[in-house]
């Protein structure tokens, strides 16, 4: 390899003919995927960066919390009655805040209010990622076959995801919850307890959650498949399998993994709602919404403990809001050049 | 108006024996479907309604004409991309108009696309080795530990760095990145090249290197070329032989010098009369500028008889009622019109009536003889209707 050589960056220049010079330059030229761009775009975003910290430290909670609780460094069931007036309110300012309880107790019971705080993100954190990847996997499919075969199989298909988003799915959730528990009980064989309650707010999350996804996957397949991409891998003699998975899907990432993070929120509220409408997990497992149930019990006689678990949510809410906004922003292809 | 054949005959591009494609009464009409659950079918758009020619080894067809016409219609059938409605399209002497996909795999190599946007047909989530490998990996070529080496070979002979293999399509511009287009259409060293207007996406100074590229290509490997584009001078550079088509149909074919110099057809005549002329504005005179009035006819409801009589200056009662045939009315040139005539040179009579035994108002005329027609079908015939003295001429 000549040094001397010279390497054009724009061949344009070079006319059509002329093959290139050799390149003289050792060090390899390695290209930077899309992936990598949009992870450039999200570092200079601080907002994003932020709300990044805050739900990795919360994921990183939710995982901790149940090791905690069975070394015993968390202990959100024992009851600390001694640490309570004569009315069950905790004795001094702020919920009773001391050493062994940093957060204080709950009224009425004396429990830790940390523990219970950081336990229930764990359960309400569970529920919430398994349903929301469940519906982004049930959009997905519906979504790419919808798009894919266009015809009568998209007009069927669509049909039934308009249906589903026409179902009252919170009625739906409130009136059958026992049946649906005893059918989650006897499928898995499982207890009445908080597992089989769990499984049956993900399930029925899910199966009312997926419209979404299955419309915008579908929105996007329909688009992609006219780029002329695609058409050239027909020509190329490319089989299907390979369009759908080779050609099609790494351009559906971003829009699914924003679909996540942006569903993630939604359903940790919507657990939270649930279980304060005791649908969910039920008392005294602590979730989310069944910390904010017991709260709101003592928004006058204390306060303290009466903010916590909705600064919680919120926090956590914000967080994956504000990280599912700043990954649209930068994974958009706009963002590209 | 003597000289019109005599020019006409004289002036034979370098005869090529060897014919790749022959596309034979070609036809795509797309369904209409209404709204409603049950959406059936309420018309058709006939993008393409029979178009028949033929594209000689190591040669370049153009086909011209505004948006709309059917000119990419054609070229996607050509590929395979849309199963035609009727026709025939003869590869190296076999049919594939109507082939399945297993049966086109093998033909895949043969016949390969050159697209017009070049950052729609590039996937953006693969680097440009992975692009131009695709067709090796998927027709097994070479083995797989040898897929780098002829990539950077292709990139090589398109003119790019063949270091930048693990670029994505996203870090070139527009010019680099057709020619990855045309890196991966090459790739597996095709016989036939579709190119879909392959440069009316670039920026000026930039279409004269790849068309220059496709020209060098062209001749180191004797690739045959279909060549859609409605830039009739990059045609004029490029093809020695050209189509203009109006509507899904062919209204008028021939070798350059029959199309640019000796255009019979209005519509041909119109198009050429666009085109600014460099020579003409230094010297001061202006040429006459042949106004197209209104837009092209919905395809789904296209006129009866002639397509063009609706926009068209000479169009008289036979255009209404008899479709004009293309005509051979020279060595190399067919023409779509009852009156075929060089500029201001028209007929006053249908020269076509008397072949489809129909009198000068289109009128089944039961005293004449209707005769074959010459030039029906892909092709040129070695005799054809001369028009100084309305009788059959031959080489």
């Amino acid at each position: 390899m000549s040094e001397s050589a010279t390497v054009f960056e724009g061949e344009e220049l070079s006319g059509g003919s002329t093959p290139p010079s050799a390149p003289g330059e050792a060090k390899a030229i390695a290209g930077k995927s899309p992936m990598k761009l949009a992870m450039m775009r999200l570092r200079k975003d601080k907002p994003t960066m932020v709300s990044l910290t805050v739900v990795i430290l919360v994921v990183v909670a939710a995982v901790l919390a149940p090791l905690l609780v069975k070394m015993g460094v968390l202990d959100p069931f024992s009851y600390n009655q001694n640490l309570l007036d004569a009315n069950t309110i905790p004795e001094g300012g702020w919920s009773g805040a001391s050493g062994a309880h940093p957060l204080g107790v709950e009224p009425g019971t004396g429990r830790d209010a940390m523990s219970r705080f950081w336990y229930g993100i764990t359960f309400s954190l569970m529920i919430a990622l398994t349903a929301a990847m469940l519906s982004v996997i049930i959009g997905a499919v519906v979504g790419i076959i919808a798009g894919f075969s266009g015809g009568w199989v998209d007009a069927i298909l669509s049909r039934f995801t308009d249906l589903t988003l026409s179902f009252p799915s919170t009625l739906m959730l409130l009136a059958l919850s026992s049946l649906g528990l005893k059918l989650v009980q006897q499928v898995t064989g499982l207890p009445n307890g908080p597992l089989a309650q769990g499984i049956y707010c993900t399930v029925v999350l899910a199966i009312f959650g997926w419209t979404s996804t299955a419309r915008v996957v579908r929105g996007q397949v329909l688009s992609i498949k006219q780029r002329e991409f695609v058409e050239a891998a027909v020509v190329l003699g490319a089989s299907k399998p390979r369009i759908y998975f080779k050609e099609i899907l790494p351009n559906l990432w971003a829009p699914l993994l924003v679909l996540v993070t942006l569903m993630m929120p939604a359903y940790i509220s919507a657990e939270a709602a649930l279980s304060y409408l005791q649908v969910s997990v039920k008392p005294p497992t602590p979730t989310l919404g069944n910390v904010l149930a017991d709260s709101l019990k003592y928004a006058q006689v204390d306060p303290f403990y009466f903010f916590m678990p909705a600064i919680l949510i919120a926090t956590i809410v914000i967080s994956f809001n504000l990280l599912g906004d700043g990954l649209r922003d930068a994974l958009d292809p706009k963002g590209d050049r | 108006m003597s000289d019109t054949t005599i020019a006409t005959a004289a002036s034979v591009a370098p005869a090529s024996t060897e014919t790749v494609l022959s596309v034979e009464n070609l036809k795509m009409h797309f369904p209409v479907k209404g709204s409603g659950i049950v959406r059936r079918t309420v018309g058709h758009v006939k993008a393409v309604d029979g178009v028949s020619f033929e594209v000689a080894k190591g040669t370049a067809l153009g086909l011209v004409g505004e948006s709309g016409c059917g000119k990419s219609t054609t070229g996607r059938m050509v590929t395979r991309l849309y199963k035609p409605t009727e026709g025939k399209i003869n590869f190296e002497g076999t049919d594939i108009a109507n082939y399945s996909g297993k049966q086109l795999h093998p033909m895949r190599r043969e016949i390969q696309m050159i697209f017009q946007d070049p950052s729609t047909s590039l996937n953006p989530r693969h680097t440009v080795g992975s692009i131009i490998g695709a067709p090796l990996r998927i027709h097994k070529m070479v083995p797989k530990d040898k897929v780098l080496d002829r990539v950077q070979e292709l990139l090589e002979i398109v003119g790019l760095n063949p270091e930048h293999y693990n670029r994505y399509p996203h870090e070139f511009s527009g010019g680099q990145r057709q020619r990855i287009g045309i890196a991966r259409a090459l790739t597996l060293q095709p016989k036939l090249l579709v190119a879909d207007e392959p440069v009316s996406a670039l920026d000026v100074s930039i279409q004269a290197q790849v068309i220059n590229l496709l020209q060098d290509l062209q001749k180191e490997f004797d690739i045959s070329f279909l060549f859609i584009a409605h830039d009739l001078a990059i045609v004029r550079h490029f093809c020695p032989e050209i189509a203009v088509m109006y509507l899904g149909k062919i209204v008028e074919i021939g070798d350059r010098e029959s199309i640019y110099e000796h255009a019979h057809h209005p519509y041909t005549q119109a198009l050429l009369s666009a085109v600014p002329d460099v020579k003409q504005a230094a010297i001061g005179g202006r040429r006459e500028r042949i106004r197209l009035e209104g837009d092209v006819p919905s395809p789904i409801n296209p006129p009866s008889g002639c397509h063009f009589r609706t926009r068209c200056a000479i169009a008289k009662d036979i255009c209404s009622v008899v479709e004009p045939p293309l005509l051979q009315i020279g060595k190399k040139h067919k023409v779509a019109c009852h009156f075929p005539g060089e500029i201001h040179q028209h007929p006053e009579k249908p020269v076509t009536a008397p072949l489809l035994g129909v009198d000068e108002f289109g009128a089944p005329d039961p005293g004449a003889s209707p005769a074959e027609v010459p030039g029906d079908g892909p092709g040129y015939a070695d005799t054809w209707y001369d028009l100084a003295n309305n009788s059959r001429g031959s080489a």
